[in-house]
């Protein structure tokens, strides 16, 4: 049937809305798409020449002409299909970059093929889209001041210092606001940013 | 996409809570403090036990540091907000006059400065649930009378309204779908009626 | 002599007062308006003007907390005054850095929405910031490259476009200017709105839900503002 191969691909782009990882690129389904479409277009053409034939006669021939409308429609629900499919992941790509998530995309030596779950899921194209975009926002980011970084989480600031308590020593940290000296036991109330990582290692417990 | 889904069709209850934070209230500094010069207002030269008005976001730091006390506004009270349940009991159809954040205020002060209130914490709390359930109740009955045209509903607060708004949007919009059917219905019949009447003469 | 002073004292105090307290006040109705504005575009269906003076203003000041964050924390030991007057300088930092990050991105959001409509349309385009109108057409580049070379130049022909209106549906994204949205009236409107073959009063303190349309224009001179 016409556009079932187009249902399985925007299928795969719902469920993806489930899912934190991008899935793999269709690429075969897709390319089943587009022969498809051009097999309708050739079709279309096939059509259209009968037609012109046919129309020295009185009675038109129905058939052709309910074949050629669906051939039509057919066609462009495929490119809608397709468009929806790509614009999906393409608005994933750019959330990515908003978040500076881009891990497992960046080339860890030049020439050195990208690593990670995320450079599975993509295609080439996509790859480069993703890259271009982040250039593009980086660009963007640098019309205005340094400190306003417009990327990242995009909730209301909260718990920006926070009081915490040295489950194990840790020495000396220096922050903005001073030095401070990490012993067992002892508080403090310190900006969570410079404390996050010793947090998240079980140094600190955050009160 | 720049901003995310959950963004687009309404407001997360964190950030009606972080315009709640801008409201003004008053302290009651405990010890003198110099000013300090900020972008979207100043803090003026704090003197110990002289009050002064500046934002809620500000009054907190400063009473987790223990540098003032907050002075609780004048409707957080188990009198006046009884006497605002009493009104939604005998006005079942309009709301009581609440300040616009007085579910956010009323948390962050429940929550930061409950010794600073002037009644037990744990009655203000519970005055509060009564009135949220009763004003929820209200718009949701309120909604029955929803028609694709607008709405009316004066003296909701922001998070009241927000937790309504994708419900009432869609709402609207299907009804706007609905009446726009009836409408073509009836233009149709029209024509109809018009031929029949050639027809009969 | 001492009567004197006390005039020129008196007259001194409250020159500085006055000067001080409209510095403040502007600060705070500046805050006001980039609060008002971000509710605006995330509730508008459509984008809205750039403020572009309003969004200097700002960032110029956030630029002056910047410097005083750098000076001010150079030294290793601070004493407990600068180190809270650091922390509230901190924290309004990022308050507002939220704010105008969230405005910035609402707006590229529906930009990148609206693309295609927004090009046909020199009004809207007017109302872009320049860096906005760049990102707009260097995305929309790199975008239907995408597109492209994934499967688009490799359809018929007839099917390439992308700002194709053909077969009864049109591939340009409108916004829907007809959207219910919460408002709430700031002055009361003097004549009452049609909505729909109803006559409407909108009356100042009064919060209605309304279709986007009826009050756009209330909307856009300040009489009636969106919540």
């Amino acid at each position: 049937m016409y556009g079932d191969a187009a249902d399985k691909l925007v299928a795969d782009a719902k469920r993806s809305t489930q899912l934190t990882h991008l899935p793999l690129y269709q690429g075969e389904l897709i390319q089943n798409i587009i022969n498809e479409t051009n097999d309708l277009q050739a079709e279309v053409e096939h059509l259209t020449n009968e037609e012109i034939v046919s129309q020295t006669q009185s009675q038109g021939d129905r058939t052709n002409q309910c074949q050629l409308f669906i051939s039509h429609l057919a066609m462009r629900r495929n490119k809608r299909c397709l468009l929806a499919y790509q614009r999906y992941r393409a608005e994933r790509l750019q959330y990515m970059s908003w978040l500076n998530n881009t891990t497992g995309i960046t080339v860890d030596e030049p020439g050195a093929a990208p690593s990670g779950k995320a450079a599975d899921s993509l295609n080439h194209n996509e790859e480069e889209y993703l890259k271009k975009y982040n250039e593009l926002i980086i660009n963007y980011n640098k019309e205005f001041n340094e400190s306003l970084d417009l990327t990242g989480d995009i909730e209301p600031p909260k718990d920006i210092f926070i009081d915490v308590r040295v489950l194990k020593d840790v020495g000396e940290i220096t922050t903005e606001y001073g030095v401070f000296n990490l012993t067992k036991d002892s508080q403090f109330f310190v900006r969570y940013n410079d404390v996050a990582r010793l947090i998240q290692q079980g140094y600190l417990q955050r009160l | 996409m720049a901003l995310p889904l959950q963004f687009k069709t309404s407001f997360l209850p964190l950030e009606i809570n972080f315009l709640a934070e801008n409201e003004l209230i008053t302290i009651l500094p405990r010890v003198s403090m110099k000013s300090v010069e900020l972008i979207g207002t100043n803090l003026p030269n704090l003197n110990a036990m002289r009050r002064q008005e500046i934002p809620l976001w500000l009054a907190l730091i400063l009473k987790a540091q223990d540098k003032c006390q907050i002075i609780p506004p004048i409707w957080l009270n188990v009198a006046y907000l009884k006497a605002r349940y009493d009104e939604e009991l005998e006005f079942p159809n309009r709301f009581s006059s609440l300040p616009w954040h007085w579910l956010e205020l009323s948390k962050m002060l429940l929550t930061k400065a409950s010794d600073d209130l002037t009644d037990a914490p744990h009655l203000i709390r519970s005055i509060i649930q009564d009135l949220r359930e009763v004003r929820l109740v209200k718009s949701r009955k309120g909604l029955k009378e929803l028609n694709e045209a607008y709405l009316q509903l004066d003296n909701l607060s922001l998070m009241e309204i927000n937790e309504i708004r994708p419900y009432v949007a869609e709402v609207m919009d299907e009804l706007k779908k609905l009446s726009d059917c009836v409408k073509k219905d009836d233009s149709m019949d029209m024509e109809t009626n018009d031929y029949e009447e050639d027809e009969n003469y | 002599m001492d009567e004197f002073n006390d005039i020129l004292n008196e007259w001194v105090e409250n020159r500085t007062s006055e000067s001080g307290y409209n510095i403040q006040q502007a600060k705070q109705d500046d805050l006001t308006r980039l609060m008002q504005l971000v509710v605006n575009e995330r509730m508008a269906p459509d984008v809205l003007e750039y403020e572009e003076e309003l969004l200097e203003r700002i960032l110029a000041r956030t630029r002056l907390q910047i410097e005083f964050i750098e000076i001010n924390s150079l030294e290793l030991q601070l004493e407990k005054d600068i180190k809270l007057q650091l922390m509230i300088v901190e924290l309004e930092l990022e308050r507002v850095n939220y704010l105008i990050r969230t405005y910035l991105r609402t707006r590229l959001s529906k930009i990148d929405k609206f693309t295609v409509y927004i090009t046909k349309n020199g009004d809207m385009v007017k109302r872009l910031s320049p860096s906005e109108v760049s990102y707009m057409r260097k995305h929309f580049e790199i975008l239907t490259t995408l597109y492209k070379k994934q499967f688009l130049s490799r359809l018929p022909e007839l099917l390439q476009l992308l700002d194709d209106t053909g077969g009864g549906i049109s591939m340009i994204e409108e916004p829907d200017l007809d959207k219910p949205v919460f408002v709430k009236v700031v002055k009361t409107i003097s004549h009452s709105i049609d909505v729909n073959n109803e006559e409407v009063e909108l009356l100042q303190d009064g919060i209605y839900v309304l279709r986007y349309s009826a009050i756009r224009l209330y909307i856009m001179i300040g009489d009636i503002k969106l919540i």
